[in-house]
């Protein structure tokens, strides 16, 4: 049974031009009872959201489902290349990690490792279309520009706490003046829910910037003269006939955006000097900018802290966040060189952080009710190296990298795209712990061999555990949209406990 | 009313001395050959083997209103031969025109209409109604108030104010506010015809013109091109183009046509295309959105179950047009693929349903059926989407899909506009022209009788006894806070010039990223807007870089600028009401009265001295005793510091912190005192160390014989504060003699006899108010007003 709003929950969602709508928390009750999808109950089983977003596609062989160590030699065959790493032993009999990720290691017994997650559309091969369905489960170009899961989450059961905001995202720059930025910005965000269902950014948490800031060249402290200014005028006889619901809503918007800024959300993002400095070091990178290698991308510190920031927003009554470490192209996991020696780097600007924030969760006992996934757009495979500029190229001709021969260290390395066989972590919300569902195979391709996963039903269980049916809609453009594909998605029952 | 006749062309659109060189005769041959060849209906009786070819057409030319009757007899051989050319290669029909008879595509598309036209049904004539009319869209309008028995028909809603048309027609027609200057001018012109002189001053501004609709167009025409299939322009290229167009205000049905088709004369420059099906059935979709008004990008994957008419074959019959064969109808996971033969969408009368060969030649056909008068759906389509940014709510919505069965409000009105702007040569500026001479458009804002609009109900009836609320665009807000900060606006400012995604520019809806898939904003705003012009730093930057309040703030009397920034903000006078409170408000914040009281004050210490200090006092450093309840009373944090017991005279303090506390002339240094209610002292007293204690205030009895009275060194502030309770105590540093630019490393806390507890020591920050400040807060109060951010 679809699952439509009525017209009056409609209103309530937002298509009014209420800012303070936004902010109201405890919808998600009429939701849920509306209907059982395909038969399941929704499952419910968590209330908020982290969503760690590591865009570039990940060698997911020397990461979250690593292969036997084969180190570097002159002249080796790509199909020889199975793991820049290797793998270690983890907290979880049957989960090994790849080398490096020390720290993940420990706390693996808490959640879920999907390594046979199939993107099956071709487009999928590059970055940005890649990343577009990722985040919102629909093919690129679309018909209606879909929301990603964010707004999905936040659009349908709105903030856990009156007066916060539902949606977050930290790590991605406010301005974007490249393509490959302005699309990111425009693709992955509310889509056509529009900007009453847009996340709020706060681009760098280790120096917050304006809005949030305090410390901006006007006089913040005038806000409140400035207000009542701007009342006593809308007061005022005539004032241009302003009487619209739109005009009142203007005004009160103000009200709401005031009271969020001195709020404790608000204080939270634009200070973060309020925390012990221990746990500051806990959530910082284990490398510095200088020991990296190309150190114009390093955004370690920056997720380190934004991932601290989350667990506090989600305390605070956020719905959903997203941290991000910022897809730029060939940098950070886009990498298509150098991957033996980029991916420890990389590791070490990850590792520790997320694995102190499940840490954490689990301590305070918010684990029970928090969702942490941690996701990229596709895996990679052998090939796609320096002096092979068709980073889209389906491995289709070469599929074991026979033909490929690794001459120099800049080869070595994971460097073609490949979404066959995509990774996911899942902590919390319900899903099993200590678990690695599906296998790949041991020698290229590294296609999945058991339990392949569609990212519709990946999507349909991650939506199930927060009582979300696979097939609710809304509508745009006179049409159902349908928060998976097509309203398709399955929950897969095996990766739930 | 709006003349009848388009405005004067621009210097861009004299003839070449080519074109000039045209005579009428062989332009007519060339229209009469296009037609036969490819519409006319005679041409189906004549031979075209022997090229023989008897026509009579009226044909209106330049100039403007020139008719002559033309019989042409062409030769045998030269009709041939163009037919044998053509029957080859179609795409070649505007270079053997343009070779034969000097014909430029605008001529032959102008000929073309004209023998179309005769196949357009004509639409109904307008209604006649009673009341007050300026041009026939009122009557239509009005006859629908008539019908469904509204107060509006007896008593037709009034006219909006000449401040208010002023506003709406600069926003409306070149995006931006009018200037102070501006206002006044319009306002004390006593000439009954000002608002149509205004309307075509205004379009005639083409620059500024071409600047605002360019927007409009990007976001109607198509994207940015990358990752996005298909071939039709797209781009800075698609830009430069529009820009182009606008400004010389080109024809629609010749801007499409140029667009669709790559080869003709003044296309834009085209994509190359990276595979085909999927390039041609984009492009079908685009097409079909764009100029048909049927959204049928769904149909590109699977059949719409809510669009039954336009099922996917019907959609990949006309991506067969963009397209070199057929396209293939494939069924996800079957290996069956079976070719759907091309097709137009739409059966136009007396227009070839046989489709030509190769993809340039289909091409070429989809721009002329397209554009081709007989298809009113081209210009109903457009009417329909400039109906909308007009009056806020279009006639069929959503405005880019006319589902079948969706009602059109006013569908006589849509026809007979469309039908107008197809007669009067797709000229844009006239049919806006048009539009915007109405008394419809001209009616005041009033909720009240305002139309909504339901997406779950789209049948509700649209009235349109008054605009709906607008609110700016993007490129609107943005070009008009500069507008009013400033007085000027520059072209390289407008923001539509700028390719960059920023908070604000989000936060008013503007995409990062322009797709067909995202050419229509989302009406709204989250609360990202309210907190980016609460305190954003782009919003702010063009508050604080106003040469306007700089200006007024160097006049004598900066109250006396309130006026100026209401004409320059708002585009009107203020009201005295509105003059009062601003002028009392700019008036009062350089005074000082809104100072910041204690609330806002600058800590300096709390559960803990400052860093660096030293503790000291009349029992050495156990004079300091910090205590928390129940023992203590605190304020703040979870510390207060204090001391206690028999008549003595007590001491503690601190010396050398380190940091010092900088301090401003103007500051006032505050303290929190708890004086217990069973045992009050009989004098409190603070010293401050910079660089000499001799820094004194005190309340109660004077008792403590420091410093010289009433002066600096020892100052009387009066009554001991109430008991029982927090108090906090303000110090002015200007008082006990503590200069600006000096700074505190030491703070002391006397009493005589009592119990006194202190908490949370500081400093308000008291800034001497630059004149600017005030007007500044009264700019963005203004530009924050909701009579700012919307069009009304």
């Amino acid at each position: 049974m679809r699952v439509r709003l009525n017209r009056r929950q409609f209103v309530g969602l937002g298509a009014c031009a209420l800012g303070n709508a936004l902010l109201r928390s405890g919808r998600a009750a009429d939701f849920a009872t509306t209907g059982s999808p395909q038969g399941q109950p929704p499952l419910r089983r968590a209330d908020s959201v982290i969503w760690i977003w590591l865009p570039g596609g990940i060698a997911q062989a020397d990461m979250w489902d690593p292969k036997l160590h084969t180190p570097f030699r002159e002249g080796m065959r790509g199909s020889e290349l199975l793991s820049t790493c290797g793998g270690i032993h983890t907290s979880a009999k049957g989960i090994s990690l790849g080398k490096g990720l020390d720290h993940l290691a420990e706390v693996i017994n808490l959640g879920t490792v999907v390594r046979t997650l199939v993107n099956d559309s071709p487009e999928a091969l590059a970055h940005l279309p890649a990343q577009y369905r990722t985040l919102t489960g629909y093919g690129f170009p679309p018909a209606a520009k879909a929301p990603s899961i964010g707004s999905i989450v936040s659009r349908f059961l709105g903030p856990r706490q009156t007066g916060i905001p539902p949606y977050v995202w930290i790590g991605r720059d406010a301005v974007a003046r490249e393509w490959v930025d302005r699309f990111i910005q425009e693709y992955t965000g509310a889509g056509f829910y529009g900007p009453h269902f847009a996340p709020l950014t706060i681009p760098n948490p280790l120096a917050p910037e304006s809005p949030w800031a305090s410390g901006n060249p006007w006089n913040r402290g005038g806000a409140d003269r400035r207000l009542e200014l701007l009342k006593a005028l809308a007061r005022s006889a005539n004032s241009g006939g302003i009487t619209a619901p739109e005009a009142a809503a203007h005004l009160d918007s103000f009200s709401s955006a005031r009271a969020l800024l001195d709020s404790t959300f608000g204080k939270t993002l634009s200070s973060a000097a309020a925390e012990d400095p221990d746990l500051l070091r806990a959530y910082e990178p284990e490398i510095a900018r200088d020991a990296v290698k190309d150190p114009t991308y390093f955004h370690g510190a920056r997720f380190g802290r934004g991932l601290l920031l989350a667990r506090r927003l989600v305390e605070q009554g956020v719905r959903f966040v997203q941290v991000e470490l910022p897809f730029e192209r060939f940098k950070g996991f886009d990498m298509h060189d150098h991957g033996g020696t980029r991916m420890p780097e990389l590791k070490k600007q990850i590792d520790r952080p997320i694995a102190r924030l499940i840490q954490d969760l689990e301590a305070s006992g918010q684990l029970d009710r928090t969702l942490v996934v941690v996701a990229s757009e596709f895996g990679r495979t052998v090939g796609g190296g320096p002096g092979e500029p068709e980073e889209t190229r389906s491995p289709e001709t070469d599929p074991t990298g026979a033909n490929l021969i690794v001459n120099t260290p800049a080869m070595y390395g994971f460097h073609r795209h490949f979404n066959e066989a995509n990774a996911m972590l899942l902590f919390g919300g319900g899903f099993k712990k200590g678990v690695a569902f599906g296998r790949t195979a041991d020698q290229h391709p590294m296609v999945p061999v058991e339990n392949p996963v569609l990212l519709r039903d990946i999507q349909a269980t991650v939506l199930a555990t927060l009582g979300i049916p696979a097939n609710a809609a809304f509508t745009a453009h006179g049409r159902s949209f349908y928060v998976t594909e097509d309203g398709r998605g399955k929950v897969i029952k095996a990766l739930l406990d | 009313m709006f003349p009848n006749t388009p405005p004067p062309l621009d210097a861009v659109d004299t003839p070449s001395p080519r074109a000039s060189a045209i005579n009428w005769r062989r332009l007519a041959v060339g229209a009469i050959l296009t037609a036969t060849h490819l519409f006319h209906p005679s041409a189906r009786a004549a031979d075209p083997v022997s090229g023989v070819l008897e026509a009579e057409i009226r044909y209106s030319g330049k100039p403007t209103g020139t008719t002559e009757v033309v019989t042409m007899r062409p030769s045998p051989s030269l009709s041939t031969n163009i037919l044998k050319v053509l029957e080859e290669d179609p795409r070649s029909l505007s270079a053997v025109s343009t070779l034969l008879f000097q014909g430029s595509p605008e001529e032959m598309l102008a000929a073309r209409r004209e023998l179309r036209l005769a196949w357009a049904p004509p639409p109904l004539p307008p209604p006649e109604v009673e009341s007050a009319t300026f041009n026939p869209i009122d009557q239509f309008i009005a006859s629908k108030w008539k019908t469904a028995g509204l107060a509006s028909a007896q008593q037709p809603p009034d006219l909006c104010s000449d401040p208010a048309f002023l506003r709406r027609i600069f926003l409306d027609l070149v995006g931006v506010i009018p200037t102070a200057g501006e206002v006044t001018e319009f306002l004390k012109d006593d000439s009954p015809t000002k608002r149509s002189a205004l309307v075509e001053k205004l379009l005639n501004r083409r620059g500024d013109y071409a600047a605002h609709w360019a927007t409009f167009w990007m976001e109607m025409l198509g994207g940015e091109g990358v990752l996005q299939p298909g071939r039709i322009a797209a781009g800075p290229p698609l830009q430069d183009w529009i820009l182009s167009s606008l400004s010389r205000n080109q024809a629609y049905d010749l801007m499409v046509s140029q667009l669709i088709d790559p080869t003709l004369p003044g296309s834009p420059p085209g994509r190359p295309g990276s595979d085909s099906r999927s390039d041609a059935i984009h492009d079908a979709a685009w097409v079909a959105r764009t100029f048909l008004g049927a959204n049928v990008s769904c149909a590109a994957c699977h059949d719409d179950r809510e669009q039954p008419d336009w099922p996917q074959v019907r959609l990949l019959a006309f991506a067969g047009m963009f397209a070199e064969t057929n396209i293939d109808f494939q069924i996800a996971g079957q290996n069956q693929a079976s070719p759907v033969p091309a097709a137009f969408p739409i059966e136009i009368p007396g227009a070839p349903t046989s489709v030509p060969r190769g993809l340039e030649a289909r091409v070429r056909r989809v721009a002329q059926l397209l554009v081709d008068p007989a298809n009113p759906r081209f210009s109903r389509t457009l009417v329909n989407r400039l109906w909308k940014r007009f009056f806020g709510l279009a006639l069929v919505e959503p405005s880019d899909d006319f589902q079948s069965g969706a009602p059109s409000r006013h569908p006589e009105l849509l026809a007979w506009l469309a039908d107008d702007f197809a007669r009067h040569g797709f000229d844009l500026q006239r049919l806006i022209g048009l539009i915007v001479s109405s008394r419809t458009y001209q009616l005041q804002y009033d909720a009240r009788l305002a139309d909504s609009f339901d997406p779950e109900n789209p049948a509700l009836p649209r009235f349109y006894q008054s605009p709906s609320l607008r609110r700016l665009s993007t490129e609107q807000l943005l070009d008009s806070i500069l507008v009013a900060a400033n007085q000027r606006l520059e072209t390289t400012q407008r923001a539509y010039r700028t390719v960059v995604s920023t908070p604000l520019r989000r936060a008013l809806g503007a995409p990062a990223w322009r797709a067909p898939a995202n050419a229509f904003r989302p009406p709204g705003t989250g609360l990202a807007l309210p907190l980016e012009l609460l305190n954003g730093s782009e919003f702010w930057q063009v508050i604080l870089d106003s040469t306007l309040v700089k200006d007024l703030a160097a006049q004598p009397d900066p109250a006396r600028g309130v006026d100026q920034l209401f004409q320059a903000a708002l585009s009107r006078p203020p009201t005295p009401e509105e003059l009062q409170a601003s002028a009392t408000f700019v008036s009062r914040s350089l005074s000082g009265e809104t100072r910041p009281d204690a609330s806002q004050m600058e800590v300096w210490f709390d559960d803990a001295p400052p860093p660096g200090a030293t503790l000291s006092g009349s029992a050495g450093i156990e004079s300091w005793t910090w205590g928390s309840p129940p023992t203590f009373p605190v304020l703040s944090g979870s510390k207060a510091h204090g001391q206690g017991g028999g008549g003595i005279q007590r001491q503690h303090y601190f010396s050398e912190a380190s940091p010092p506390l900088p301090i401003g002339p103007e500051d006032i240094l505050v303290v929190h005192v708890f004086i217990a209610q069973d045992d009050p002292p009989r004098e409190i007293m603070m010293q401050w160390n910079d660089g000499s204690w001799d820094h004194r205030a005190f309340w109660g009895e004077d008792l403590i014989r420091l410093g010289q009275k009433d002066s600096p060194g020892r100052r009387a502030m009066g009554a001991l504060p109430k008991s029982g309770q927090w108090v906090a105590l303000e110090v002015p540093v200007r008082d006990v003699g503590i200069g600006g630019g000096n700074t505190l490393s030491g703070w002391s806390f006397d009493q005589l006899g009592g119990t006194v507890h202190w908490d949370k020591a500081g400093v308000i920050r008291v800034r001497a108010i630059p004149p600017e400040e005030p007007l500044r807060d009264l700019l963005w109060t203004l530009l924050a007003s909701p009579e700012f951010q919307f069009i009304y």
